[in-house]
């Protein structure tokens, strides 16, 4: 391992500085064949297909809305979206620009860096303070708050780096962590638990085991952007789920989006849900929904009904709905 | 005969207001401190947004509005019940049998609120969280009132 041009490029032997710095690489690990591969080839070959590393999902997401318009959109994609992707500097030496960029410690490479640096600062808008209990009046997540487990002690290293698979998006994502991974217990065929018998594989573990989340309204790009603290339950957004209903959390997507950089940017706005399956770190033993069958059952204002939704939004949300609220038992 | 018992009744009175008066000062001011000392952090208040997002995720949190019927009517939390607060005490058939039931007290601006939540705490309720701006920053935040 030689100094720091063994990664950063530029000229060690030069006197002054901009001749030292000239052919310069900030961040080298954008292209880790480059440099990391030279060790670490295998997580390498892996990473580079990771949703972490390609933020394939939104690009897929992007694709299909914009369609024959895609051309003009992929720009704006890799502009805007894709230069936030996670590359292994990002989680390994560095903190991401949404918490300012520099060093986590020093220039020290961190094979298992703290959760709060790596983790927290690019999922630290919704899921980092729901499951470390930043939420006012709502408790951490219970493998946080009991158990104190971090991030990778459900998503692995062979998880976040990806098993070389390009997977369409992280609900494909075969090695994702499932509530019954560690719990085959809770399984609904023939439990013990009267709820879990009754309710099925139809209802997902999260609509009674969670609580709050974060929604979000309009486009990061766009002006009007705000979040709230949402519960809404729903029919699965995601073809492929195992189950029927599940929570749903409102995603910044609007139509006009990309106007400010593609005008009319996306024909096919109206395909995907706005309200999508959402994956909520507050898990709770025991909430208002375990507490009893009325807190859901009757409940109207705990759906996704057709009135809740806005009208200008994708029409693929009328999918999504809940029209009929299930009685009161 | 009063006469003659008037020096000792003097004494007496003495005697016992040397134990009386320290202790008789002392009991509200130890009172007071201990109540005022295990004051939470929240000082019994909840935010709107968050009282908010706990009734739409399922929570059974009975709200209460002190405030007096016109204002009620003319916008209020969804599913709250109306109790002025000079009434509250004769209002307690319309709250949960549980004591410990959660319990959010609404009002303007938080002050009557502030009374109700301390009133309904000494009414032995457990679990009691004053609004915080009350129904003032509650429609600052942009949350739903109904009519």
């Amino acid at each position: 391992m030689g100094g720091c041009e063994t990664c950063h490029m530029g000229d060690p032997t030069a006197s002054d500085k901009s001749a030292a710095h000239k052919g310069l690489v900030p961040r080298p690990s954008r292209n880790p064949d480059a440099v990391c591969a030279a060790c670490h080839e295998k997580e390498v070959a892996n990473a580079k297909t990771s949703l972490h590393f390609t933020v394939r999902g939104d690009e897929n997401y992007l694709k299909l809305v914009s369609g024959q318009r895609w051309a003009d959109v992929q720009p704006v994609f890799a502009q805007a979206c894709q230069t936030c992707h996670a590359s292994c500097g990002d989680c390994h030496v560095s903190k991401a620009k949404s918490a300012r960029g520099g060093l986590m410690d020093g220039h020290t490479f961190s094979k298992r860096p703290p959760m709060e640096e790596a983790c927290g600062t690019c999922h630290g808008g919704r899921v980092f303070p729901e499951y470390t209990g930043k939420n006012e009046g709502f408790p951490p997540d219970i493998h946080w708050q009991k158990a104190k487990m971090d991030c990778v002690a459900c998503h692995p290293a062979t998880q976040l780096h990806g098993d070389g698979t390009a997977y369409p998006n992280r609900h494909a994502v075969k090695t994702k962590p499932s509530c019954l991974g560690c719990h085959p217990n809770a399984k609904a065929a023939g439990s013990p638990i009267e709820q879990h018998a009754v309710h099925g594989d139809k209802i997902n573990c999260v609509v009674c085991h969670s609580t709050v989340y974060r929604g979000c309204e309009n486009c990061h790009l766009g002006a009007g952007a705000k979040s709230s603290l949402q519960f809404k339950i729903g029919k699965t957004a995601y073809v492929g789920s195992p189950y029927e209903y599940t929570l749903l959390r409102h995603t910044p997507t609007v139509r006009t989006m990309l106007d400010p950089k593609v005008k009319d940017a996306l024909p096919n706005y109206d395909a995907v849900p706005t309200w999508k399956d959402a994956v909520p770190h507050n898990i709770q033993r025991k909430t208002a929904r375990t507490a009893s069958c009325n807190n859901c059952h009757g409940n109207a204002r705990i759906f996704l009904k057709p009135g809740d939704l806005n009208p200008a939004e994708s029409a693929a949300n009328s999918k999504v709905v809940v029209p009929n609220v299930p009685g009161r038992r | 005969m009063l006469r003659r018992f008037s020096p000792m009744l003097l004494i007496l009175v003495v005697v016992l207001s040397a134990f009386a008066v320290p202790a008789h000062a002392a009991e509200p001011q130890d009172s007071i401190n201990a109540f005022l000392s295990q004051l939470p952090p929240d000082f019994e208040t909840v935010a709107g947004k968050t009282l908010l997002a706990k009734l739409n995720a399922g929570e059974n949190v009975f709200v209460v509005d002190v405030r007096e019927p016109d204002e009620f009517k003319a916008g209020h939390i969804e599913g709250a019940v109306n109790v002025p607060l000079r009434t509250l005490a004769k209002g307690l058939n319309q709250f949960p049998k549980d004591k410990a039931a959660p319990i959010a007290v609404v009002c303007k601006s938080g002050i009557r609120a502030a009374y109700g939540t301390m009133a309904l705490k000494m009414l032995g309720y457990s679990s009691v969280k004053d609004v915080a701006g009350g129904m003032l920053a509650w429609e600052k935040d942009g949350l739903a009132i109904t009519k």
